[in-house]
């Protein structure tokens, strides 16, 4: 090597090195929020953990002990009305999208889904209350309503995507073989979509399952446990906003652990997600 | 089937894209338990030609057809003619293999079946068997049958695909480039198997490849720019060609 | 457009005009010496030899060329046609060693009586080879037809030169069966150089003629 060549060779690697150190320094600097955050919900809530306080519901002022029971129950009630809400309008958008991309009603759809998807959900809950509170009050319908509008255009997109990635010479061969085109879409285009929708489905819950806005706005705050559609639950992302600020120990105790039952949860819906999009399909 | 000594016969046939014209006044006659390969260089229509024997050409938008395909000296293009029923009768086989995602070796072969309403497991085992054996992979999969159709390897997944059009028991098989995407041994394999289904079968297959239609076919056609430009034997098209743009072409002397 | 089998075809077609030009030289001096009654047949067996030598090269290009562009049409049918004039040539060579060698066989003959001359015969074979091998050179459909014409000379020259010997008065027996077999074996050649004509024939049109 002549020496100039020598000396960007030199440059190249050092460049090279920095780089490497730069990124991996941005790395870390990301991921200490993320394990702080855990440490900090964990060691804050596990410490109060036990059987009791899953099953009962929050206490009143002065009163000691109680539990989250009420709002797990409420939460889950709530995420399960809005994806029996959003889910199937979700997949269906979805459908409609990747399928019947032919008309032209279909990239005003995909444009309005993008649009949406990107919305405060604050914005959404004022409109599930102007819709659903303004009538039948403060209920966990308006709430569900509420999260399903947030989950449609995450579920849409997904859902498009996964059928999308179905190569057209499937659909192809499966019409060759003279099945029916709604045959084909039901039994082989979506059953080989079927991973990317399932995530797409867990993507949204995950999303709506911490959202607190539009709850505050269509329920607000309810501490008995779940007494019918047209009432409110309780649930645990509002728990945290209510109970941190509080004055009582045993209040703050249990925002702690409402934040460390939702993380929880969303942990392992992603955990669930992981082990469906594992085994790659063509 | 009796009194029609060929299974196709194509008969003014133009195809479209949109406004552009792709097959100029095809017409030609197909026999029946002989391999014919259609070739010609890209772009000349040759896939157009082969996907407008069983009406895949107008799944495309803006696709469409004038003229007429006899199949057992039917007109698959008459108004009363479900397209469905006519894609079942004549199997097809594409250049990519392309086994259906997220199913067993087994549900590749029998979904076809399955979906047009046969339930009966015995029926079904015996269907797949069936298929799997004419398409030489029974050997290869017997085993393990509800091993994922994706975990093969290309040239297994492609004679998948050939059993798949096999079990729902076809009258003949069109193959579009069926070996393009397959190396040399898998090549031979899926050759020696258009020979042999040929027995059975009216197959017609395209080809980029002028060796492999002289290698498996009985009867070629040459197309050019959307027209039919020489249609006969195969020996007497390759060693013999009628027109020179023909003899230009399989010299590889096209300017 | 060029293509990779076109330098291989002109390989060949190169041994071939080689193997002709032997073969002309090997006809000319079998006629000298027999005219003169000389002994010519270690040259012309050299030259025969030679050209079997480059026959089995051509064989060998064209087999090779085969499997490796795997020919189709015109080059297909140009190869055949290479491979089987390979052949043709040979003979030529082959009857002009003949030739040669009838006298070594039969000894020396006198000649007696009325003068018998083939130069006539020899005149048009050696001019149906050389229209042969020009076909060989290049496509031209006018040769065929001189060839055709001088094929049929050919033949009737044969068998008129056959019913003369036949007549010739007080001949030595020697000589008729040196005469008979001479020009039957120009005979032979000239076929040869009709077969040549048809293989390049088909290779050049496809088209199947037989000019005899």
């Amino acid at each position: 090597m002549r020496g100039s060549e020598m000396y960007h060779y030199r440059m190249r690697r050092l460049v090279d090195g920095l780089m490497r150190v730069l990124v991996w320094l941005a790395l870390v600097v990301a991921l200490i929020p993320l394990f702080s955050i855990l440490g900090e919900v964990f060691s804050k809530g596990a410490p109060h953990l036990n059987m009791d306080v899953l099953i009962s519901p929050m206490p009143t002022v002065g009163e000691q002990g109680g539990g989250i029971g009420n709002a797990i129950q409420g939460t889950l009630i709530t995420i399960f009305l809005a994806s029996i809400i959003g889910v199937p309008l979700g997949v269906l958008s979805g459908i409609f999208l990747s399928e019947y991309g032919e008309f032209k009603l279909s990239s005003a759809v995909r444009f309005f889904n993008d649009v949406l998807s990107g919305f405060p959900s604050i914005v959404i809950g004022i409109f599930s209350y102007t819709i659903i509170v303004t009538s039948i009050g403060f209920s966990v319908m308006a709430a569900a309503f509420a999260l399903a509008i947030i989950m449609i255009p995450i579920i849409t997109r997904t859902t498009e995507e996964a059928l999308k990635i179905v190569p057209l010479t499937v659909r192809e061969a499966a019409l060759a073989l003279g099945i029916s085109r709604w045959k084909t879409l039901i039994y082989i285009v979506i059953r080989g979509a079927k991973r990317g929708i399932a995530t797409g489905i867990l993507l949204a819950i995950a999303r709506v399952a911490g959202e607190s806005a539009p709850i505050l706005i269509t329920m607000g705050y309810w501490r008995w446990w779940f007494s019918g559609l047209n009432k409110p639950v309780a649930n645990l992302a509002l728990n945290i906003y209510l109970f941190a600020v509080s004055p009582f120990d045993n209040w703050r105790n249990l925002a702690w652990l409402s934040a460390l039952t939702l993380t929880a949860m969303i942990l392992m819906i992603n955990v669930v997600m992981r082990i469906f999009t594992k085994e790659k399909y063509i | 089937m009796m009194g029609h000594p060929y299974k196709f016969e194509v008969e003014k046939l133009d195809a479209y894209f949109g406004e552009k014209k792709v097959l100029n006044n095809i017409n030609m006659k197909i026999r029946d338990k002989a391999v014919t390969a259609i070739i010609g260089p890209s772009g000349c229509g040759k896939t157009t030609l082969l996907r407008c024997l069983n009406r895949m050409h107008e799944i495309i938008p803006g696709a469409r057809v004038h003229g007429k395909v006899l199949f057992n000296g039917v007109n698959i293009y008459d108004d009363e003619i479900d397209p469905v029923t006519i894609r079942r009768k004549i199997g097809m086989v594409f250049q990519k293999p392309n086994p259906f995602p997220m199913m067993s070796i087994y549900e590749n072969v029998a979904i076809g079946l399955k979906l047009n309403g046969v339930r009966e497991r015995k029926k079904l085992d015996s269907a797949v068997e069936r298929a799997l054996k004419m398409a030489n992979l029974w050997d290869e999969v017997k085993n393990d049958l509800h091993r994922s159709g994706a975990s093969l390897s290309g040239g297994q997944q492609q004679r998948l695909c050939i059993a798949r059009a096999l079990a729902v028991e076809p009258e003949a098989i069109l193959m579009d480039e069926p070996c393009s995407a397959l190396d040399p041994i898998a090549t031979e394999k899926i050759e020696s198997l258009i020979r042999n289904l040929a027995e059975e079968y009216a197959v017609i297959i395209v080809t980029h490849n002028m060796q492999q239609a002289a290698r498996v076919s009985d009867f070629t056609a040459f197309l050019y720019l959307g027209e039919l430009i020489e249609y006969g034997t195969t020996k007497e098209l390759f060693e013999n060609p009628k027109n020179p743009l023909t003899e230009k072409y399989i010299t590889g002397r096209f300017g | 457009m060029s293509k990779p089998i076109d330098s291989g075809l002109r390989q060949i077609k190169t041994l071939l005009q080689k193997m002709g030009g032997l073969a002309m030289e090997s006809i000319k001096l079998s006629i000298h010496a027999f005219n003169k009654q000389e002994d010519a047949h270690i040259q012309i067996e050299a030259w025969s030899n030679m050209i079997l030598i480059l026959s089995e090269e051509v064989e060998d290009k064209a087999t090779e060329l085969m499997a490796l562009h795997q020919p189709m049409a015109k080059d297909l049918r140009t190869l055949k046609a290479y491979i089987k004039i390979s052949y043709d040539i040979e003979r030529f060579g082959r009857y002009a060693l003949d030739i040669s060698e009838i006298q070594r066989t039969i000894g020396r003959w006198e000649i007696r009586g009325a003068v018998f001359s083939i130069d006539e015969l020899v005149s048009k074979v050696m001019r149906i080879v050389s229209l042969a091998l020009s076909l060989v050179e290049e496509e031209d459909q006018s040769i065929i037809w001189e060839l055709a014409s001088v094929e049929s000379e050919i033949d009737s020259l044969h068998l008129r030169g056959l019913k003369a010997l036949i007549e010739l008065k007080d001949a030595d027996p020697k000589q008729l069966i040196a005469y008979a077999l001479t020009i039957r074996y120009l005979e032979r050649i000239a076929d040869h150089a009709c077969y040549i004509a048809e293989s390049m024939t088909y290779a050049y049109t496809g088209k199947r003629i037989t000019l005899r």
